[in-house]
């Protein structure tokens, strides 16, 4: 009896070694189109991008498309070209003068340089409520494994909604302006690791794109008509942002019902944390189309949108938690977007 | 026994009953949105949704100007295998009419509708143009919307040919022949709707008439020109063999006569003039470099010598204003001026300039006051009487390496004519605003050898560069409004 439970138990790892050979079809490289035009200031971008195939191997890099006629026509006909970008191949920039109009609907038509020709569906452009105030709350993550959470300043949008209009929010930050601390007098030559101390600089202004750290939405099903308070946007400390003062815009659009709804899907599926009560990821459908053929799955939201925008300086003694301030050993200088001089709009008084 | 009997009929039942759920079909067609509409042309999706895996024999959209589609215009896109999104489009409108639109697809010979969404076509309209000035055979872009296949566009009564029409809305024209007017009006025609541009086009102006050309011995290089209410005068300097010009040629506009004129001081290069004043410039055919400091005016037909200036010279930048003589840098110092005044027969000196003053640079004189281009296209006022400077205006284009030419006439000033250039440009100077001149006929690589005015009209004197073989020395005329 004991040496057939021996045998059968030897025949287990056998039949497991035996891969399970998956048939993944092969994926399209997809168009993706994404970009906003607003009432804000330009220049305004469109990306137009291929997307990578998937598969059992994963191949090829997201590619720009580039060569492509852009252009923005409004519901009255008038048409606005799209000039790609010299340095930034497949990001269409509009003119510097460039506005979108409260009211007016917008169509993005592109056609790539193999003759194929894709339209937006019309997105008119709605007025985007004031940022009446933007509070402030510190924020912190506890990390698993770590003893320091991760932390950063949550900024809070208060808005006296419309009660006229179903208003659909969007919140972006512009880049960073922080002032950044270094010890020069620290720099050591990384080759001989030599101690070589520079006397100039310590104290530089910083201009970093951060981006979101998420999608920052909210609609007014819950406050139509009333003041109310929404996070909008976080901005994490990673040591150096927060040793002084830092500036930020944060703008505030009002997109169509269509474009929240596309948003709020993509805000889902990043957000899928592998429980069982996530969405299933799904292609999330955009509001492009071929013209050559109705069915190809096009990527990507062409939004219009209103604007509106309040800066912002945070200085340190605004988070009740910072993470220890970080150790540049070099000349400010050095670091990535740095200048000596404050932009010369900083005005934190 | 019985009870299992119930239990049967039960399952029985409740088998019969799910059966009844299935079998309800579904055909939907929606006309979704009217995604585009221009002056003629019109972009609509419709859906098919269906739970049937159903063969349209046909699909498309329907298009009519009246509500009930009596006579509609028929968009087919043919067979359609199944549900799902269509995009139909259609040109030749009407502009501005309102139109109703429904998407359709036929099953079966059963034609099924969308609901109808009404839509109208835009008109036409002229946003602006580009260049505003500009000549004949060169391209004008129109910037616009909803222009139609057929449009025309004519500069007056004269029409255009029509390169390159993009998205309705930009267009690229040859710009025709002069048709006798230099303002003109923009005419577009679309659909037989007459737009006209707010803004008038100007044809690019500015007539050449060559009144002589001189045998190539006679090609004068580094001389000196200058011009009395009368006469003009072109001399000293070199010819292309090198030997030195001793003499001045007088040329009489009235009379169309050229005479030469004995010149009493000894010969040179790089002197200035200005204002029938005479000087400084450098005796370089010896081999030691020999500066000249003898000054002169010229009364009459006669030269007379001065008090010398003050300061070795070599390609000063020359002016008159007020009554007196200017000359700026040339020496060892770049940014002095130096200024003579006839009364006293005497020189001093002006204050620094905030220019250093080059040889190449162009200077003219308005209503007493200089003016300088430096050689990052600034023009800088030079106000004489309280020794001050500012800032006037901007070239619009590169000086390039300079040694052009700037003459006046009435409140216009003609500059132009750069190293390898044949652009001449206009600058009003109450407005600040400059208009390009037709540019000078002839080889781009010649030296501007003089540059008069007499009448409101410019007479230019243009020798080839040395380098150029048997080209002669060409003398125009330029009428700036001439076409």
């Amino acid at each position: 009896m004991l040496r057939r439970l021996v045998y059968i138990l030897l025949l287990i790892p056998i039949a497991c070694i035996d891969p399970y050979q998956v048939e993944v079809p092969e994926g399209e490289q997809l168009l993706t189109v994404e970009g906003m035009i607003h009432t804000g200031v330009g220049p305004q971008a469109i990306t137009i991008t291929r997307s990578v195939t998937y598969g059992s191997i994963f191949e090829a890099l997201i590619r720009p498309v580039s060569g492509a006629t852009v252009v923005i026509r409004d519901n009255e006909g008038s048409v606005t070209f799209l000039e790609e970008g010299t340095e930034a191949r497949g990001v269409y920039f509009t003119p510097i003068d460039f506005r979108a109009e409260i009211g007016k609907s917008y169509n993005l038509q592109i056609q790539l340089s193999d003759g194929k020709v894709y339209s937006s569906l019309p997105e008119r452009v709605e007025s985007a409520p004031e940022i009446e105030e933007i509070s402030l709350k510190t924020v912190t993550i506890p990390v698993e494994g770590e003893t320091n959470p991760r932390s950063g300043v949550q900024l809070v949008s208060e808005i006296n909604d419309p009660a006229d209009q179903n208003n659909f929010y969007f919140w972006r930050l512009s880049p960073i302006v922080h002032v950044l601390e270094t010890r020069p007098d620290l720099f050591v030559i990384r080759e001989t690791r030599t101690p070589a101390p520079k006397a100039c600089c310590n104290v530089c202004y910083r201009t970093e794109y951060t981006g979101n750290q998420s999608l920052f939405i909210a609609q007014d099903d819950n406050f139509n008509g009333l003041s109310t308070r929404i996070p909008a946007a976080f901005i994490e400390d990673n040591g150096l942002r927060f040793v002084n003062k830092l500036r930020v815009d944060l703008k505030q659009y009002a997109v169509s019902q269509e474009a929240y709804r596309f948003l709020r899907l993509v805000k889902q599926q990043a957000e899928i944390s592998g429980s069982i009560f996530d969405p299933p990821p799904a292609t999330i459908r955009g509001n492009m189309i071929s013209l050559d053929n109705p069915d190809e799955v096009v990527l990507g939201y062409f939004m219009a949108a209103g604007e509106s925008t309040k800066r912002i300086y945070i200085d340190k003694s605004d988070l009740t938690f910072r993470q220890n301030a970080g150790i540049v050993p070099d000349d400010c200088r050095e670091e990535d977007g740095a200048d000596i001089n404050p932009p010369s709009d900083w005005n934190p008084d | 026994m019985q009870r299992l009997l119930v239990l049967c009929i039960s399952l029985m039942l409740l088998a019969s009953w799910s059966c009844t759920q299935d079998g309800e079909e579904i055909t939907v067609v929606a006309t979704e949105e009217v995604i585009f509409v221009s002056g003629e042309k019109i972009r609509v999706v419709g859906r098919l949704i269906t739970n049937q895996a159903l063969q349209a024999t046909d699909h498309g959209f329907q298009l009519s100007e009246s509500e009930s589609f009596s006579n509609p215009t028929i968009i087919s896109l043919g067979e359609k295998d199944g549900p799902g999104r269509f995009i139909g489009e259609t040109d030749g409108l009407a502009i501005s009419r309102n139109y109703f639109v429904r998407a359709f697809v036929n099953v079966d010979g059963v034609e099924l509708f969308g609901q109808t969404i009404a839509t109208e076509t835009l008109s036409p309209s002229i946003d602006s143009f580009s260049p505003l000035l500009s000549g004949p055979g060169e391209e004008l872009t129109i910037i616009g919307r909803n222009f139609t296949a057929d449009t025309r566009v004519f500069f007056g009564d004269v029409e255009a040919t029509i390169l390159d029409m993009d998205f309705e809305s930009r267009l690229t024209v040859r710009i025709p022949e002069f048709g006798g007017k230099v303002l003109t009006p923009l005419i577009v025609l679309s659909q037989n709707e007459r737009l006209e541009s707010t803004q008038s086009f100007e044809y690019q102006t500015g007539k050449y008439t060559l009144l002589a050309q001189f045998p190539d011995a006679e090609r004068i290089y580094d001389n000196i020109y200058f011009q009395d209410q009368n006469s003009f005068y072109f001399g000293l300097g070199s010819l292309k063999s090198g030997a030195s010009l001793t003499s001045f040629r007088r040329f009489d506009p009235q009379t169309g006569i050229l005479s030469s004129m004995d010149f009493p001081g000894e010969t040179r290069k790089g002197g200035f003039s200005a204002g029938g004043y005479i000087g400084g410039g450098a005796d370089v055919a010896q081999a030691s470099f020999k500066y000249k400091r003898d000054f002169w005016k010229l009364n009459g037909n006669a030269f007379e010598r001065l008090a010398d200036i003050p300061t070795e010279s070599f390609h000063s930048l020359a002016f008159e204003a007020n009554g007196q003589l200017f000359y700026a840098g040339g020496g060892n110092d770049p940014r002095a001026i130096h200024k003579y005044d006839p009364r006293t027969n005497a020189w001093s000196t002006s204050s620094v300039s905030p220019i250093e003053f080059e040889s190449n640079m162009t200077t003219f004189t308005y209503q007493n006051k200089a003016y300088f281009m430096d050689s990052l296209n600034l023009i800088w006022e030079y106000e004489p009487v309280s020794d001050s400077w500012s800032k006037f205006t901007e070239m619009p284009s590169s000086v390039g390496t300079a040694f052009g030419i700037a003459q006046v006439i009435g409140d216009k000033v003609y500059i132009g004519l750069f190293s390898r250039s044949t652009v001449l440009r206009e600058l009003d100077m109450k407005t600040k605003t400059w208009k390009t001149k037709n540019p000078i006929p002839g080889l781009a690589a010649s030296l501007n050898a003089g540059a008069f005015v007499y009448q409101d009209q410019l007479y230019l004197l243009r020798t080839p560069e040395k380098t150029v073989p048997g080209a002669p020395m060409e003398f125009y005329r330029f009428e700036p409004d001439g076409f």
